[in-house]
C-alpha cells in the first residue's frame, strides 16, 4: 500500500491536469486534440501505423508553446493555442488515417474543460492496479448469506491485519474563483477486495441483519488496525463512516481515547441513515456523544429517498454525505438550505461538479477534483 | 482501560462510604460527580460511551470512578472544572436530561458521605468477551426453536376501543430468552425473528388469507405471501429491515395478491428524527413509550392507519386520547 503515488507515467497526465486548471482559472483559450489510442485496435497502436499516427499529428504540435501528453493508458493530448489551422489538419488527418472522426475530438478550453478532466480520470482510474481477483471467486449473487458463512468470517477477521483493504478518497472543497483546496481523506474498506480476499460467495444484501452484524465486526476489526498512536497522529484530517453501534464498542471508545481534542476535530465521523431506522434511540445517543467529543458529524445517506424521510431538523448542524447519481438533480428540492453543509460523495464525473458546482456544493469527494489542486 | 474503575474482586458488597472515607482524606479543591443509573443510558453501548467521558475527565483531572451496586457511577476526588466540564459533557450527552450532581470536596464531604451511606460497591462483572457469540450454538438453537412456542395472539382495537381482528407474532422476550445461551445482539435477534417468519409463512399466510376483521403476521425479508380469499390480510414488516425506498412498490405487490402492508418499530424517537408517518404503507405500528405522551401527534397523522402496540395503561389511555388503534399483547 505504500508504493509511490502517484507513479511516474502519471506525471504527463497530472501536468496535463495542472495545465487544464491554470486554463480554466485564467480562462485561457486553448485547443486541445485527444487521440483515444486506447480505444483503438492493439495493431493500430504500435509498428508502421503508429508511425503514420505520429505524422498525422505533428502539425498540431507545430505552434510555439503547443505541447503533447501521454496519458497512462496510452492516449495522447496535444494542446496548442489557439491559432486553428494546423490542430484541424491534424484532425482531418487522423480522421482519415482512422476512418472515424471521434477518435480524435478536437476541444475548445476552456468550455470542454470537464470533459477532458473526465478523460484524465479515466485514464489514471484505468490505472490503478486492482487486486487480482480469479473468476472462480466471483460472488454469486443468488447465494444466500448465513449464519455459518458470518461465523467463518469472524473466526477470519479475527487475526487479519484490514489496514491492507483500507481505501483513501480525497474530499475537496471548492469556492468560486479559487483553485480546490484539500478538506479531508475519507477512509473506507475496500469491501470488494476483502470479499474476494476472504473467497466470499454469497451477498450479505440477501440478509440484512447478518450483514449489519458483519459490518459492524469489519469496523471494530478496522479501527483496532488504526489504533497505533504515531501513525494517527500523522494522520491528516480523516473521514470515517460508522455504524452508530459501534461507537459504544471498545475498538472505536481506545482509538477515541488516542485521538486528542484537537485531532477529533479534524476528523468527520459519519453516521448511516439505515442505522436510525434499525434503532432511532441508539443513533441519537451515539450522534450526541460524537458532538459531546468535538468530531464533526454527517449523515450517511443512500440516495434522495432517505433525504425525503428525514425531518426538519434532523440533520441540525451536521453534515450530509449524498451520493452522486444521475437522477439526483431531480432531487435538488431535497437538498438542506445550506449547501455547506452537503457532500457530495462519488462526485468523480463531470456531470455531478456540474451539478454540484450550480446547486453551491462545496464539498466534493472524488479523484477528479484532486487533480486540480494545487501541487504537493 | 478500566482501571480507573475500582474492581473490588475481593469482595462482594464493600459500603462505598469507608472507600469515600479513605479517598477524602486531605482533598483540597477537589469534586465529586454523580451519575445515577438512567434509563436514557441503556446497558452496553449508551453505558460505555457515557463511561468514557468520566475516563477522560479522569485523565484530565484526576480522581477515581466508582461503580455502584445499583448501577450509578461516581466520580470522586476530580479537579473542580475537570468537574464541571465532565457534568456539562453527560448533560449534553443526556440532551439536557440530567444536570449531574457535583459535591465540592472537602466543603461538601458531610453531604457526600450521608449519599454514599446506603450506596455499596459494585462487584466485579466478568467483562464480555468483546461481542463474542457462539455462532454455531445460535444457529442450533434457531434451528431448534419451537416456533409455535414463541408465537403468541394479540388483539387488534379501532380507535373506539372495538375487537377489529387479530395479530399473530413472535413474542420477542421469549425469543430472547431462548436464545440467551449462545448469546446474542439486536441484529442477531432481528435476523432470528426473520428466520422464524419465513419458516411460518405458510402456516400464517393460510391462516390470514381468509376469514374477519383485520389478521397481521409478520412477513419475511423479501418474500410474498399466498394470494388473500378476503380482505384484511396485513404482512408486517420492521422499519429496520424495509426497504424504503422500495417500500411503495412492496405495498403494491402486495396489494395484487389481497394483502396491505404494515411497517412496526416506529417508536418516539424514530417519530422525533424521521417522517415516518408519510411513510407508503397501509398501517403503522407505533410501540408504546412514556416518551411518546410527552409528544402529541401531528393533526395531520394519518390515525386511522396508526395503531399503538406494546402499551401500558397508560400507553392505552394516550392511544384513546389520540384517537388511534390499538394492538394489545396477549398476557
Amino acid at each position: 500500500m505504500s508504493t509511490a503515488y502517484p507513479p511516474e507515467r502519471h506525471a504527463d497526465a497530472l501536468a496535463l491536469a495542472q495545465l487544464l486548471r491554470d486554463s480554466l482559472a485564467a480562462g485561457a483559450e486553448r485547443e486541445a486534440l485527444h487521440l483515444r489510442l486506447s480505444e483503438l485496435p492493439a495493431q493500430l497502436r504500435v509498428g508502421p501505423r503508429r508511425e503514420l499516427l505520429d505524422a498525422a499529428l505533428a502539425p498540431a504540435l507545430q505552434p510555439a508553446r503547443s505541447r503533447l501528453f501521454a496519458l497512462p493508458n496510452g492516449d495522447l493530448v496535444a494542446i496548442s493555442p489557439r491559432q486553428g489551422a494546423p490542430m484541424r489538419q491534424a484532425q482531418r488527418a487522423l480522421g482519415a488515417l482512422l476512418g472515424m472522426p471521434s477518435a480524435a475530438p478536437l476541444l475548445a478550453l476552456p468550455r470542454d474543460t470537464l470533459t477532458l478532466m473526465a478523460a484524465v480520470d479515466a485514464a489514471i482510474a484505468a490505472d490503478v492496479p486492482i487486486p487480482p481477483r480469479s473468476k472462480d471467486t466471483t460472488p454469486d449473487p443468488a447465494a444466500p448469506f448465513t449464519i455459518d458463512d458470518l461465523a467463518a468470517l469472524e473466526r477470519a477477521l479475527q487475526t487479519a491485519d484490514l489496514s491492507f483493504f483500507l481505501q483513501t478518497r480525497p474530499v475537496n472543497r471548492l469556492v468560486p474563483g479559487s483553485p480546490p483546496t484539500p478538506a479531508w481523506e475519507e477512509l473506507r474498506l475496500d469491501w470488494p477486495a476483502l470479499r474476494a480476499a476472504l473467497r466470499l460467495d454469497s451477498d450479505p444484501a440477501t440478509a440484512p441483519c447478518l450483514g449489519r452484524r458483519l459490518r459492524r465486526r469489519i469496523e471494530q476489526r478496522l479501527l483496532a488496525s488504526m489504533a497505533d498512536p504515531l501513525e494517527l497522529r500523522q494522520r491528516g484530517p480523516i473521514g470515517l463512516c460508522l455504524s452508530a453501534a459501534t461507537l459504544g464498542e471498545p475498538a472505536f471508545l481506545h482509538i477515541d481515547a488516542l485521538f486528542g481534542a484537537a485531532q477529533r476535530a479534524r476528523v468527520v465521523i459519519a453516521l448511516p441513515i439505515a442505522d436510525l431506522l434499525a434503532d432511532a434511540e441508539g443513533f441519537a445517543f451515539a450522534r450526541r456523544f460524537l458532538r459531546v467529543r468535538g468530531y464533526r458529524v454527517a449523515l450517511d445517506c443512500r440516495g434522495a429517498r432517505d433525504l425525503a424521510l428525514l425531518t426538519a431538523a434532523t440533520l441540525g448542524d451536521d453534515l450530509l454525505r449524498l451520493p452522486w447519481a444521475p437522477d439526483l438533480p431531480a432531487q435538488a428540492a431535497l437538498l438542506p438550505p445550506n449547501r455547506g453543509q452537503v457532500v457530495l460523495m462519488g462526485a468523480d464525473r463531470p456531470a455531478a461538479l456540474g451539478w454540484g458546482w450550480e446547486e453551491g456544493i462545496s464539498l466534493f469527494e472524488g479523484r477528479l477534483l484532486s487533480l486540480f489542486a494545487p501541487g504537493e | 482501560m478500566m482501571n480507573h474503575f475500582n474492581g473490588a474482586a475481593e469482595t462482594v458488597a464493600t459500603p462505598l462510604a469507608a472507600v469515600l472515607r479513605k479517598q477524602l482524606r486531605g482533598a483540597v479543591d477537589q469534586a465529586a460527580m454523580l451519575l445515577p443509573d438512567l434509563p436514557a443510558i441503556r446497558a452496553g453501548a449508551d453505558r460505555r460511551m457515557a463511561t468514557a467521558l468520566l475516563e477522560e475527565a479522569v485523565r484530565i483531572g484526576g480522581g477515581t470512578v466508582y461503580r455502584t451496586a445499583s448501577g450509578a457511577d461516581l466520580l470522586c476526588g476530580i479537579a473542580r472544572p475537570a468537574a464541571i466540564r465532565a457534568a456539562g459533557a453527560i448533560s449534553r450527552l443526556l440532551d439536557g436530561a440530567l444536570a449531574p450532581p457535583i459535591w465540592r470536596l472537602p466543603e461538601e464531604s458531610g453531604e457526600l458521605l450521608a449519599w454514599a451511606a446506603a450506596e455499596q460497591l459494585a462487584p466485579t462483572v466478568p467483562r464480555p468477551a468483546n461481542g463474542q457469540v457462539d455462532l454455531a450454538g445460535f444457529r442450533l438453537r434457531l434451528e431448534g426453536l419451537g416456533a409455535d412456542q414463541i408465537l403468541v395472539s394479540n388483539t387488534v382495537r379501532d380507535a373506539d376501543g372495538q375487537p377489529a381482528g387479530r395479530q399473530l407474532t413472535l413474542h420477542r422476550e421469549r425469543l430472547i430468552a431462548d436464545l440467551a445461551a449462545s448469546g446474542s445482539d439486536a441484529d442477531l435477534l432481528a435476523h432470528a425473528e426473520d428466520r422464524l417468519a419465513r419458516r411460518l409463512l405458510p402456516g400464517l399466510g393460510v391462516w390470514a388469507a381468509s376469514g374477519q376483521g383485520l389478521r397481521l403476521i409478520p412477513l419475511p425479508f423479501q418474500r410474498l405471501p399466498p394470494r388473500a380469499q378476503t380482505g384484511g390480510a396485513v404482512g408486517v414488516v420492521p422499519l429496520a429491515l424495509a426497504d424504503i425506498g422500495a417500500l411503495g412498490e412492496q405495498r403494491q405487490r402486495l396489494r395484487e395478491l389481497g394483502w396491505q402492508l404494515a411497517v412496526a418499530g416506529l417508536d418516539a424517537h424514530v417519530l422525533m428524527h424521521l417522517q415516518a408517518l408519510a411513510l407508503p404503507a397501509d398501517l403503522l405500528l407505533l410501540r408504546w413509550s412514556p416518551a411518546l405522551a410527552d409528544r402529541d401527534l401531528p393533526a395531520a397523522a394519518p390515525r386511522e392507519r396508526l395503531f399503538l402496540t406494546a402499551a401500558d395503561a397508560a400507553g392505552r389511555a394516550w392511544a384513546a386520547c389520540a384517537r388511534i388503534g390499538l394492538i394489545e399483547s396477549a398476557p
